[in-house]
């Protein structure tokens, strides 16, 4: 295990790196000039030029990635040129937040999801079935976006249960996390229902139910754990997307998550900062499809790492 | 299983736990949730505290260096921090602030300014002459200024003569200094805090105004609390909480939810909505934000007046603001928008068709068998560079503009040009124009008319190289560059105005240009908070209201 360990670990590195530097060139080759766009349409030529060298914009890009390099290595991820503050504490602030959410949304999602998924599973025929099916590809179908707009308009504007700003409190959470876990609901629902529909047709259950045992001891202690390793599989990469922040959702609520924070640091091109982010969400992410790999081993007795 | 079970479990509580747990971050900026309680009484309880939900995030405050960031938030949240020597009213005329009066020099070059005094900074230090002088020298600094010091060059030197008396002496006379005082560079921070917080000043800014910060999140919220000692007396709410919203419709559901008190930036389509809801308020002012069509000057058509002024004449304006912005704009009646400083009317182009077509037959264009006018085999046909997302409802302008010409036989087509790329494409030698007419929008920022003729109108000194400012058309007429150069050093504004307004004339006249509207800025309020100012410079102001 620990030999594995190390192995992908090494492999984690490696990716970040490379799409460190992709992500670095391509921003450069992007056309538009950064400085012109931070400064506006008032500033004149020279205050642009000195924007520029201040950015380090005006040397060979080569250069420029050693530089930032070497910064990275002694714990400098840059400059956030829209903040005055290093990247890492601008991106530090917003990391839990955007956990929070990450954890609300999944949390409400298997809640949801998973106990639908398994009802449906038992009796995957009867009209309540299909009819949840029928919903779970409605919610996949919603853009989040458009779902946020109208949980909004109901509850903060209509029936003002609930914030409309969703940041501050708890129950500002609550709809944003919503918006987002639908289509997670969705996925994790019409999963567990099929793999419950696969292990219930299997021997063993049926010597479950010979041997006289409940049927939701059946269900919860034999089926249901056959069933986790693909939904514990999907779970972490939602996560590990969530981990970047859901982009759209964190907009529409103003919820200050990374998601929101790479949208305003895209609009102010501002270079640093947005790679600091993309870093962060391609680490993170990696990271925790690895995690979910090893949870994987520990659930599944048959697999072994080496 | 009972193993994984009790561990998912356990997992699960810790969560809740966790949550429940991060929900103490109430504090203050719960005051103002939920909507006011219906009551018996007709005016419900004021409330203590409101909300400014804006479009762009705030991430530093400090005036010197790249300024306040988030425009405009980032100013209108330093306009209730801190003061400058004198201040914009909704007319943009200058009122005194720190600075209780003001004088010139004989010879036009030195500004004496009569302090206030028996102010203090929210630090407890005391506002005088070496405050001000402090911070203008670092704003005359060009590493320091990095932000604005295109508006601080023409000042030379800035002298304390006493205690409470100030010279800002400029290199030549300067008819625009005071529209630099008035700037959001010119704030003035206490002295104490810029030496105890250096480059940190942005998440500390200590001023004079009416609201102190109390807690600052860049880029998601600000919150100010009323300073008891202002000098201008004790602000009516005890805090005003800033908060980032990005997306218009998030910003009209917080406002009528009662969650925010103010909101900035109101798109045109959803205007009607809030006008139409009772306990919310539209206004709606003019902006200085003036859009046109660029008309080339290297075209060789584009070169006789007449045909300038005829396109002047083809395009339904009123139309395109009815439609396009729902009627929340002004037709432009001289090159500046109204309010900028220093403007005059300087006439109209109605919409004549018939006039268009008599003018250009009169130039000697006559229809071709396609129905485009034509003149020695050469085609009246354009191209037109629109950008694409940079200005509200850009290319359904230009394309209004299309149908409009041709239906007096003038043929356009369209250049879309993505925006970030978009300036690049027009500031460019003369040689190297490769568009015939474009769509602009210039903002000045500073409310200054001088600046904003002179950028856009004045000569270029040379034709190989990129336009200095913003006259890629490659504008030129002497009379007009004599008469900005007389205005910029005149220091007497009545007289400032009146030579800006000749300049303006023949500029109108000479139609390097189709006029097309000044956007108009538009916000949104409940109604029981009054006086909420709104800067034809799109700020919002609301450290005055009550």
């Amino acid at each position: 295990m620990g030999r594995y360990l190390t192995r992908r670990l090494l492999q984690l590195i490696a990716q970040v790196f490379v799409l460190l530097t992709l992500m670095f060139v391509l921003f450069r080759l992007v056309p538009g000039d950064p400085a012109a766009l931070i400064l506006g349409g008032n500033a004149t030529q020279e205050e642009v030029d000195r924007l520029r060298a201040a950015m380090g914009l005006d040397r060979p890009i080569p250069e420029q990635y050693a530089s930032y390099l070497w910064n990275m290595l002694q714990g400098d991820f840059g400059h956030s040129i829209s903040y005055n503050l290093p990247v890492l504490q601008v991106i530090a602030d917003r990391i839990w937040p955007t956990v929070k959410l990450m954890l609300l949304s999944i949390t409400i999602a298997v809640l949801v999801g998973m106990p639908a998924g398994i009802l449906s599973g038992l009796k995957p025929r009867a009209i309540g079935s299909r009819s949840l099916l029928l919903l779970w590809i409605c919610l996949l179908a919603i853009p989040n976006f458009w779902l946020g707009l109208l949980l909004v308009q109901l509850f903060a504007v209509k029936l003002k249960w609930l914030p409309a700003i969703g940041y501050g409190t708890a129950s500002a959470m609550i709809l944003p996390a919503v918006a987002i876990a639908a289509r997670l609901i969705a996925l994790i629902a019409r999963m567990t229902r099929t793999v419950m529909m696969e292990v219930l047709s299997e021997d063993f259950i049926r010597t479950a139910e010979a041997k006289g045992l409940p049927g939701w001891i059946i269900v919860m202690k034999h089926a249901l754990r056959p069933a986790l390793p693909p939904v514990l599989t999907m779970i972490g990469m939602q996560a590990g997307y969530l981990l970047g922040g859901s982009v759209v959702v964190e907009n529409l609520f103003s919820y200050p998550g990374m998601g929101q924070l790479l949208l305003s640091a895209q609009s102010m091109r501002d270079y640093d900062l947005m790679q600091g982010i993309t870093i962060f969400f391609v680490g993170s992410f990696l990271l925790v499809n690895l995690i979910v790999d090893v949870l994987y081993g520990r659930i599944d007795p048959r697999i072994r790492y080496d | 299983m009972r193993r994984m079970s009790k561990s998912l479990a356990a997992a699960l509580l810790v969560l809740v736990l966790v949550i429940a747990g991060c929900s103490s971050s109430s504090k203050g900026t719960n005051n103002s949730q939920g909507a006011p309680k219906p009551s018996d009484t007709p005016a419900p309880a004021k409330k203590a505290s409101i909300v400014y939900a804006h479009s762009v995030p705030i991430t530093s405050l400090e005036t010197s260096g790249m300024q306040p960031q988030g425009y405009p938030a980032g100013y209108e949240a330093a306009f209730a921090i801190y003061n400058g020597l004198v201040k914009f009213d909704e007319e943009l005329r200058f009122q005194p602030d720190l600075a209780e009066s003001w004088s010139t020099s004989e010879d036009g070059l030195t500004w004496t300014f009569k302090l206030r005094q028996g102010v203090k900074f929210q630090d407890g230090t005391d506002f005088n002459a070496d405050a001000v002088v402090q911070h203008f020298t670092r704003m005359l600094d060009k590493e320091i200024n990095v932000g604005a010091y295109s508006l601080w060059q023409h000042i030379a030197s800035v002298e304390k003569a006493d205690d409470y008396t100030v010279n800002v002496t400029t290199q030549e006379p300067y008819g625009g200094l005071l529209n630099v005082m008035a700037h959001g560079s010119a704030l003035i921070p206490s002295p104490k805090a810029v030496e105890q917080y250096g480059a940190d000043i942005g998440l500390h800014p200590v001023g004079t105004g009416a609201y102190a910060v109390e807690k600052f999140e860049p880029g998601t919220e600000l919150v100010l609390k009323a300073n008891e000692s202002y000098f201008g007396g004790k602000p009516a709410y005890e805090r005003i909480t800033f908060r980032y919203v990005a997306d218009a419709s998030a910003r009209i559901a917080a406002l009528k939810s009662g969650q925010a008190d103010v909101i900035d930036a109101v798109p045109v389509e959803l205007a009607d909505d809030i006008k139409n809801t009772p306990t919310l308020d539209l206004i709606e002012k003019p902006g200085l934000q003036v859009f046109g069509i660029g008309l080339n000057q290297t075209n060789e058509a584009l070169q006789d007046k007449t045909v300038r002024q005829a396109l002047n004449h083809a395009i339904q304006k009123e139309a395109i603001l009815n439609v396009l912005f729902k009627g929340y704009g002004t037709v432009l009646t001289s090159p500046l928008a109204p309010n900028t400083t220093g403007y005059v009317k300087a006439g109209e182009y109605g919409y004549d068709p018939e006039k268009a077509k008599q003018m250009l037959a009169d130039a000697g264009w006559t229809a071709g068998a396609d129905g485009i006018l034509e003149k020695n085999g050469k085609k009246l046909s354009f191209s037109l560079r629109t950008p694409e997302g940079m200005y509200p409802n850009d290319v359904q302008v230009a394309e209004a503009i299309q149908n409009q010409l041709k239906a007096i036989g003038v043929d356009v087509k369209i250049d879309k040009i993505e925006k970030s790329q978009f300036w690049n494409s027009i500031k460019v030698p003369k040689a190297n124009v490769d568009f015939d007419m474009v769509l602009f929008g210039y903002n000045p920022s500073h409310g200054d008319g001088y600046i904003q003729l002179d950028a856009l109108y004045a000569t270029n000194p040379s034709t190989e190289e990129s336009p200095i400012q913003w006259n890629f058309n490659w504008y030129s007429n002497p009379t007009v560059d004599q008469l900005l150069a007389a205005a910029r050093t005149t220091v007497d504004l009545d007289e400032r105005t009146n030579t800006l307004g000749q300049a303006e004339q023949i500029i109108w006249d000479d139609a390097p240009y189709i006029w097309l509207y000044a956007k108009n800025n538009i916000v949104a309020k409940s109604k029981e908070v009054e006086n909420v100012k709104v800067l034809p410079v799109v700020f919002t102001l609301v450290h005055e209201a009550k």
